[in-house]
């Protein structure tokens, strides 16, 4: 972990000097000296706060995207386009991958810092500033959780989710720290009409966090992010990771990993085996 | 105890429809349910369709005008649509008056400049309507109002009431462009055509209302031409959801735009952060 | 001040008797406060739980009237109130104690919002001390203490044996002496013990902050834009909040029939201020201002508290570590 961190404050620091791009964004430490948490590195004499370990987890393509996102936002006037260098663990590397698909940036504003884990990514970092390793230990025990919960009949799953968002108080954390949750309106916002009540109800809250999951089929790339935010516990891993396998199984597709590939849900093609459609 | 969040039901006797999508509603307490409800000029009350939700509205008629109160209210989102669909009989709900209302005590004495913009002119006629009733309290009452076009004027008809009053001086303009064959009023936006006036700041108070861009530009050139920010008052109808000060909505600054407005003098809004 | 001193074995019993004659509400895992219908139910554990206890008082959805239209006319009902219920809050921390006398301050701000109030009347506090503040913990720096008393009516203290059982308010005296027959007195020795103690945990809070001059916090500050560079604008900090009070109102229903509820909102989301005219508060940075500012500025201006109570939990939830201790240092005057 340390010669990856020293690799991307070298990288950094050169990227800044060089003004190849305007910002780095990374981890740094944060309040406790244990916990990373992102930052904006514009100066060169910054660099080394950035640092790299296994805690960094957050899917920092989020900053990429959105209303207020380095690369799309229209808060800036439009001459100015930033250049972003972005530390991208291997989920965050596929997100990258899966967001170009989707037209959301240039990649050439783009500058990837990437540590790869040796699995498939649709795309190539620009400086690869380190390897690790793929936690299988957490892997199976997501698929394990996902094979105990399709044992159980419908019924008793069905339950066991309603209790699940039944405790959703509605904080849209899952939204906002996913990179895919770009929309500038969510459909949760809408209020013409109000598809979705605010209320927390477990009614409105299924529908909220199943329209969301649908909303990501085939786009989501698995960072698990979502999960780690949720304050009270709501394990909504399990079912995008689920939904990660569905597609694959249905249509031979995961997001990330192709750069080729079109998005499962977003083409068609003539020969599609799905006859509803003809 | 009371029920804070509870409306009084009131009744649409008439709606007008001012510009192609401003209209004006005249609303009436059902049997004695106005009891209490009294307000004076620059409050704002909760009105709701329900169904639909509640938004605020500044009261657009005068106190002295009652017991019918009136509210001018334009097409832009879910609440004002329903309004919008509304036909006389419908039943829609108020709570209030809450606010501070524009401090017509302060103006007793002083030549009164009233300076609108669109349908800006829907809280400045509420007190203008309130002056005019007591005419006597104040000295010269002139009134500049503009709007992008001639459609976009509201209360047409007032406008030539009071075109025609001596003691009252009328000046209405729309930009250029926003003219049509019959137009015999000023062409210009309502700045320019307040600077060419030349009005005075001697006792005088200016009370403006409009879209945020006119307001920018009337502040300067009233700046310009001598005028204290403590003389010119404005209202902000904006962001307020609960008007009871406790949803937080309208807080700018250590103000509460509920509680300590919507009526702001110009010296008062300067002390606060610009997030309106 | 009175005191008495409960056996920990004697705990559940006491429990299971307030069961019997109130609805007692308490940490039922490490999320959440819920009523509970026995003392095995309750989810003591070091860490408070995720969400603070203010849901019982501010719930999330709270129908303000019922409408319902029968041919032309339209008749508005008061909300469904069930029989008044008198409750006990169990297991509350000093800091959630603590604001509710700071929250008490807005919903009785010049029109008193009654259903808050009733609940408020009903609703006897009583709360346990923390024996092992977290590392995000900073109720000193807000006056508080990990054994405060503000808020509470009782206040238990773990000591070496048992609980030692401060009597704040009159309304703790006649619970305790509802249930007199499973409490012991206590003595100077125990009283010094958690006065010992409570100085011991006060010393553990690992960070605090000076907050003189926080009332003169710049708001056109520079440092404001880097502060909140990575905030994402979800509502976590705002929901587990226990002094944050923001809320919607919206109709539920159709025109014909409904329900108009007031829900928890929060500024840090951007549809908070926007509106047909415009969005004051455009970036990330505005509205984490705007939320500082509120609550250590323009709510003590106005009702004289501050809004906050040093409990952490935006530190230790916020999905990306925003530490509003490091906040405060940077922005006070």
């Amino acid at each position: 972990m340390q010669a990856i961190t020293e690799n991307i404050r070298r990288e950094a620091r050169r990227l800044l000097q060089e003004e190849a791009v305007d910002v780095v964004i990374g981890y740094e430490l944060g309040w406790n000296g244990v916990q990373p948490v992102p930052v904006f590195v514009a100066q060169p004499a910054d660099v080394d706060k950035l640092i790299f370990n296994e805690r960094c987890t957050h899917n920092l393509a989020k900053y990429l995207v959105g209303r207020e996102g380095y690369l799309t936002s229209r808060f800036r006037p439009s001459e100015e386009t930033v250049r972003v260098g972005l530390v991208a663990h291997p989920a965050v590397m596929r997100t990258i991958v899966a967001l170009l698909r989707e037209y959301q940036f240039d990649r050439a504003d783009l500058t990837i810092l990437g540590i790869v884990d040796g699995t498939p990514v649709g795309l190539e970092p620009d400086v690869e500033v380190g390897r690790v390793e793929v936690d299988s230990a957490k892997e199976e025990q997501i698929r394990a959780q996902i094979e105990e919960l399709d044992r159980v009949s419908l019924a008793e799953r069905g339950e066991w989710w309603r209790k699940q968002f039944s405790k959703c108080i509605r904080c849209y954390a899952c939204r906002q720290v996913c990179p895919f949750c770009y929309c500038e309106q969510c459909v949760a916002d809408e209020n013409q009409p109000q598809w979705i009540d605010r209320s927390p109800s477990l009614w409105n809250n299924m529908a909220w966090n199943l329209i969301r999951t649908y909303h990501l089929t085939g786009r989501c790339t698995g960072c698990g992010e979502c999960d780690r935010v949720c304050p009270v516990d709501i394990p909504l891993r399990l079912i995008n990771s689920r939904m990660i396998a569905e597609v694959s199984l249905a249509f031979n597709f995961v997001a990330g990993t192709d750069p080729d590939a079109k998005p499962a849900l977003a083409a068609f093609q003539p020969d599609d085996t799905a006859e509803f459609v003809r | 105890m009371q029920n804070i969040y509870k409306p009084r039901l009131m009744t649409v006797e008439a709606v007008t429809q001012e510009t192609s999508d401003v209209k004006t509603f005249r609303l009436a307490f059902d049997n004695g349910g106005g009891e209490g409800f009294s307000f004076e000029a620059g409050q704002f009350g909760l009105f709701s369709v329900f169904g639909h939700g509640e938004a605020p509205f500044g009261i657009a008629s005068s106190p002295t005008r009652g017991p019918t109160i009136e509210c001018s209210i334009k097409r832009v989102g879910k609440v004002t649509r329903a309004f919008h669909d509304l036909n006389p009989s419908d039943t829609i709900g108020v709570r209030g008056p809450y606010g501070r209302g524009f401090p017509i005590g302060e103006m007793r004495g002083k030549n009164l400049l009233f300076v609108g913009g669109g349908i800006g002119l829907a809280p400045l006629r509420s007190l203008l309507w309130n002056c005019i009733d007591r005419r006597d309290e104040f000295r010269g009452i002139a009134l500049v109002y503009g709007a992008r076009s001639v459609d976009d004027l509201v209360y047409k008809r007032e406008l030539d009431e009071w075109a025609e009053m001596a003691d009252v001086d009328t000046v209405l303009a729309v930009d250029p462009g926003g003219e049509d064959e019959s137009w015999t009023g000023e062409v210009g936006f309502v700045p320019t055509v307040l600077e060419k006036l030349e009005p005075s700041p001697e006792n005088t108070m200016v009370i403006t209302c409009g879209p945020p861009i006119m307001i920018k530009f009337v502040l300067l050139s009233l700046a310009q031409m001598g005028f204290k920010p403590e003389q010119i008052i404005t209202t902000l109808e904006m962001k307020m959801k609960c008007g009871l000060g406790k949803c937080g909505r309208c807080n700018i600054g250590p103000a509460y735009v509920c509680k300590h407005g919507p009526v702001f003098s110009y010296a008062e809004l300067q002390a606060l952060p610009e997030e309106y | 001040m009175e005191a008495r001193i409960l056996k920990r074995e004697r705990l559940s019993q006491l429990i299971d008797a307030f069961i019997e004659q109130y609805e007692v509400i308490a940490p039922t895992d490490d999320s959440s406060y819920g009523i509970i219908g026995s003392a095995s139910e309750m989810h003591l554990t070091k860490a408070k739980p995720a969400k603070s206890p203010k849901d019982f008082l501010f719930p999330q959805r709270e129908i303000l009237i019922q409408y319902v239209l029968s041919g032309e006319q339209v008749a508005l009902a008061d909300p469904p109130v069930p029989a008044p219920v008198d409750r006990i809050l169990f297991g509350t921390r000093p800091c959630d104690a603590a604001a509710f006398p700071v929250i008490d301050q807005v919903f009785g701000w010049d029109e008193v919002d009654a259903a808050y109030f009733q609940r408020r009347e009903r609703t006897v506090v009583v709360s346990i001390a923390c024996d092992e503040p977290c590392e995000t913990c900073f109720c000193t720096s807000l006056g508080g203490s990990p054994a405060g008393i503000e808020g509470s009516d009782l206040l238990l203290t773990p000591l070496r044996e048992g609980y030692h059982v401060q009597i704040i308010t009159a309304r703790g005296q006649a619970l305790v002496e509802q249930y007199e027959r499973l409490f012991q007195e206590s003595d100077r020795v125990r009283n010094r013990e958690r006065a010992a103690l409570e100085d011991t945990w006060r010393d553990a809070i690992a960070e605090t902050v000076d907050l003189a001059g926080i009332e003169g916090a710049d708001f056109e500050s520079p440092v404001w834009e880097t502060l909140a560079q990575a905030c994402v604008d979800c509502g976590i900090c705002t929901f587990l909040c226990p002094t944050c009070h923001c809320f919607d109102i919206q109709d539920e229903g159709d025109p014909n029939r409904g329900e108009r509820v007031r829900v928890w909102d929060a500024c840090t989301f951007y549809e908070y201020t926007r509106t047909h005219a415009g969005q004051p508060r455009p970036t990330h940075h505005r509205r984490y201002r705007q939320r500082i500012m509120h609550k250590f500025r323009y709510y003590p201006e106005n009702l004289g508290k501050v809004l906050c109570v040093g409990c952490g939990r935006c530190i230790q939830y916020c999905p990306v570590q925003i530490d509003l201790r490091a906040v405060l240092e940077a922005v006070k005057g």
